[in-house]
């Protein structure tokens, strides 16, 4: 949009466009991307901040012995429970793992959600340290910017969240619409060109193009991951006041289940025992042919108790797969639930895109670095802006103004800082004093903390290659203290020790990082900022935003 | 192995496309591309292209076969982009290596229609 | 250069922008951020209550198909509004639609 108000051709609008959606929440969006990169990982990080389990060898199938010996322990642990889901250990996990929601201890407050830790071999519950598990936070930071363990302001983190994705969808699209030679600069990347200007365009236009299609399937299924806190006009009109049918009928399951409270009142339930475990798995092998079984729930409907056997999220693109529902008292096979109609293929498997589990170590990896590009394109986007208005500034031999010296500051200490906050949370899970109170929640301050602390430093005065190295240091300081702390770190597993290995990666990126921002390294020095007027009136006759 | 195949694939095309640009043939090559050469190399990326969605294809899901497929297009294009910005005269020789291994490869490939499993 | 004479170059270079230009800008974005929204649900409202016949009455696919299509809804009408040639036309491209489908789904239970 022109300050003059004159009229303006669509693709000069959208360029406008493209900028200021991209600013605005920029900065979330960049804690959004790198955070979601690491919940690619979840699984392993969660792994690595169990201490306790990482002794466990690698995973081996399910067995009805296994599921004999959890059921006796959560019988144990929670004889009144209205029901409990038993996940089943895989190649990422070498646990399994169950949860179980306790009933109050008073009537009228509210139940709690209960997890606790299996060893598969034993089927005995593994005692772990309280922590909210890292891989867990950057999964739950990145779509609700979680604040605490029962956290007051989920909902009010999702929508910013939802807010910030849809800026980004519209920026990706006025990026398209705006970047006229997407074709012929396909490849084009100048790093060391005259104008830091241009160098940063071209970092940043080939961070988004060569991964467009990555960008726009994980935006849009963001979005729609929770739609229905989004966008509920669509459901409520269609089902009216029972809105609580629509997630049954969307995944293929149109049986109500018991809200939990009046079937804690009820019986007490049943044991199936090896042998009724034995045939159930049996069975349900035979309806999942060359499939695994990634969870076993089980659960109150109306008056009967009920198995659901819920296959591997990975075996199919479509989340979530057909799950079977047996009787758990005749052992008989009541319903299948799946949804292959169209439309709910059609989320199933955008969801099934955004959380990846179909991806095999080679595949995720792959993930895992397009999503690091995403953070690469949102970062290089952010000092673009800067970079340009102060060379703008400069020409006029004006003064760049209060909004970009904020706008400088921001990017310091989300850019530089996050990566810092992110390695402090990870330090907390495991040097936080075992038995304190409320230890999850302080794992979470010390996150929010260092990140501010970022912030403050940015603002008085850090630069760049200070920020990058401190993360450097962070992030390498993991493994090292893992070695020298009496964890048992040679015999872990493979994937703590690649998780190590990738923390000393991310180290050596920032460091790289860090080194590049040191004083007169050409492309970011201030001297470079200011581009010859040929070069500028060259990038902006190319279509430059 | 599973991506191996199909990402030789997708670097020979996009370096295939990447040359037949003028602009990149000359930082490789020193000199423009002839209109025939442009036509010759755009023919490579396009057997290429539908080399590797070929033996990407044998997968239990078609989905997540399509899933993959994507996936390794962009990882040939940024090692495409990578090398053309670092290393442009490396390319040419770079991209025939990597169709040689991919024509050699080929004998070794699950080649019916039928899921590898 | 002293800090008065830099505090007077910031003011005079924000100062240099008209107010019909921030009203503008803030026009459209309450638009594209406000009246999309309304475009997307009525969308979605829609497509959920009459798609549900020629999807064979099934309730959650055509809901789910609304939303879909609601939230592409909301990225265009987001992008009209700051195509439009002025703020006026932003606001009825983009709410003019939304009031009609809203219509088509609101009428028929207000009167029926």
């Amino acid at each position: 949009m022109r300050t003059d108000g004159a009229r303006e051709g669509f693709r000069q609008a959208m360029a406008w466009l493209h900028t200021w959606t991209g600013l605005v929440l920029g900065w979330v969006l960049f804690a959004i991307f790198l955070a979601g990169t690491f919940a690619f990982f979840k699984q392993e990080l969660n792994l690595w901040s169990r201490p306790e389990l990482h002794a466990l060898p690698p995973a081996g199938p399910l067995t009805a012995a296994q599921l004999a010996q959890a059921e006796r322990s959560l019988n144990a642990l929670a004889p009144s429970a209205a029901g409990w889901r038993f996940t089943a250990q895989d190649e990422r996990r070498p646990q399994a793992s169950a949860f179980y929601r306790e009933p109050p201890a008073k009537p009228g407050e509210r139940a709690r959600f209960v997890q606790r830790w299996f060893d598969p071999a034993t089927g005995e519950a593994v005692a772990t340290r309280d922590t909210f598990g890292a891989g867990e936070f950057f999964y739950r930071f990145h779509f609700e910017l979680r604040s605490a363990q029962q956290s007051r302001w989920i909902l009010e983190g999702r929508w910013a969240v939802g807010l910030a994705t849809l800026l980004m969808l519209v920026a990706l699209l006025t990026g398209i619409v705006t970047h006229r030679r997407i074709f012929k600069d396909f490849f084009v990347f100048r790093p060391k060109a005259k104008a830091a200007q241009r160098a940063w365009l071209d970092a940043h236009n080939i961070c988004g193009v060569l991964a467009l299609p990555f960008y726009l399937v994980i935006t849009f299924s963001g979005l729609m991951t929770m739609h229905s806190q989004y966008l509920p006009a669509g459901i409520a009109a269609a089902y009216g006041a029972k809105t609580g049918e629509y997630f049954g009928e969307l995944s293929g399951d149109g049986v109500p289940r018991s809200r939990g409270r009046e079937a804690e009142m009820a019986a007490p339930l049943p044991l199936l025992g090896d042998a009724g475990w034995s045939a159930l798995l049996r069975d349900a092998r035979r309806h999942l042919p060359g499939g695994r079984i990634e969870a076993i729930g089980l659960q109150r409907e109306g008056a009967r108790a009920v198995v659901e056997i819920v296959p591997h999220d990975g075996d199919r693109l479509q989340y979530r797969g057909p799950r079977l529902f047996y009787d758990a008292t005749s052992l008989q096979l009541i319903r299948r639930a799946d949804n292959g109609r169209p439309a709910a293929k059609t989320y199933g498997v955008l969801y099934g895109l955004h959380v990846a589990r179909f991806a095999d170590p080679p595949l995720r990896f792959l993930l895992v670095g397009l999503g690091l590009l995403g953070t690469a394109m949102i970062a290089t986007g952010l000092v673009l802006w800067s970079v340009k208005r102060r060379a703008d500034a400069e020409r006029r031999k004006a003064d760049p103004g209060a909004g970009h010296k904020l706008v400088e500051a921001l990017n310091i200490g989300a850019i530089a800082g996050l990566p810092i906050a992110m390695a402090a949370f990870c330090h907390a899970t495991r040097w936080l004093p075992l038995g304190m109170a409320e230890r999850p929640d302080a794992e979470i301050k010390i996150f929010y903390g260092v990140l501010a602390l970022g912030f403050l430093a940015a603002a008085l005065g850090a630069r760049w290659r200070h920020l990058f190295a401190a993360g450097a240091l962070g992030w390498a300081a993991l493994p090292v203290m893992d070695a020298l702390g009496g964890w048992p770190f040679w015999q872990a597993g493979p994937a703590v020790q690649a998780v190590n290995a990738g923390f000393a990666v991310v180290a050596m990126l920032l460091a790289v990082l860090a080194w590049k921002c040191k004083p007169g390294a050409p492309p970011l020095s201030m001297k470079k900022a200011v581009a010859p007027p040929e070069a500028l009136a060259a990038a902006s006759a190319e279509g430059a935003p | 192995m599973s991506l191996l195949h199909p990402l030789l694939c997708s670097f020979t095309a996009f370096a295939a496309l990447c040359l037949a640009m003028e602009r990149h043939h000359e930082e490789a090559l020193d000199h423009a591309p002839s209109p025939r050469r442009v036509k010759r190399l755009r023919a490579v990326a396009v057997a290429a292209f539908i080399v590797s969605w070929w033996t990407v294809l044998p997968r239990p899901d078609p989905g997540i076969a399509w899933t993959m497929w994507t996936a390794q297009l962009t990882a040939g294009a940024i090692a495409v982009a990578v090398l053309a910005t670092w290393w442009p005269r490396r390319l040419p020789a770079a991209a025939m290596a990597a169709g040689a291994a991919a024509v050699m490869l080929m004998p070794l490939l699950p080649w019916s229609g039928a899921p590898a499993g | 250069m002293t800090r008065n004479a830099a505090t007077a170059k910031t003011v005079a270079a924000t100062a240099g922008v008209p107010w019909r230009y921030r009203a503008a800008v803030a026009s459209r974005a309450l638009a594209a951020l406000g009246g999309g929204y309304a475009l997307a649900s009525a969308l979605a409202a829609a497509i959920a209550v009459h798609g549900q016949p020629v999807l064979s009455g099934h309730r959650a696919e055509a809901a789910i198909t609304g939303v879909m299509l609601g939230f592409i809804a909301y990225a265009a009408a987001f992008m009209t509004a700051f195509a439009a040639r002025s703020a006026w036309r932003a606001w009825a491209w983009v709410l003019g639609p939304a009031l009609l489908l809203g219509a088509s789904v609101l009428l028929p239970r207000w009167l029926g």
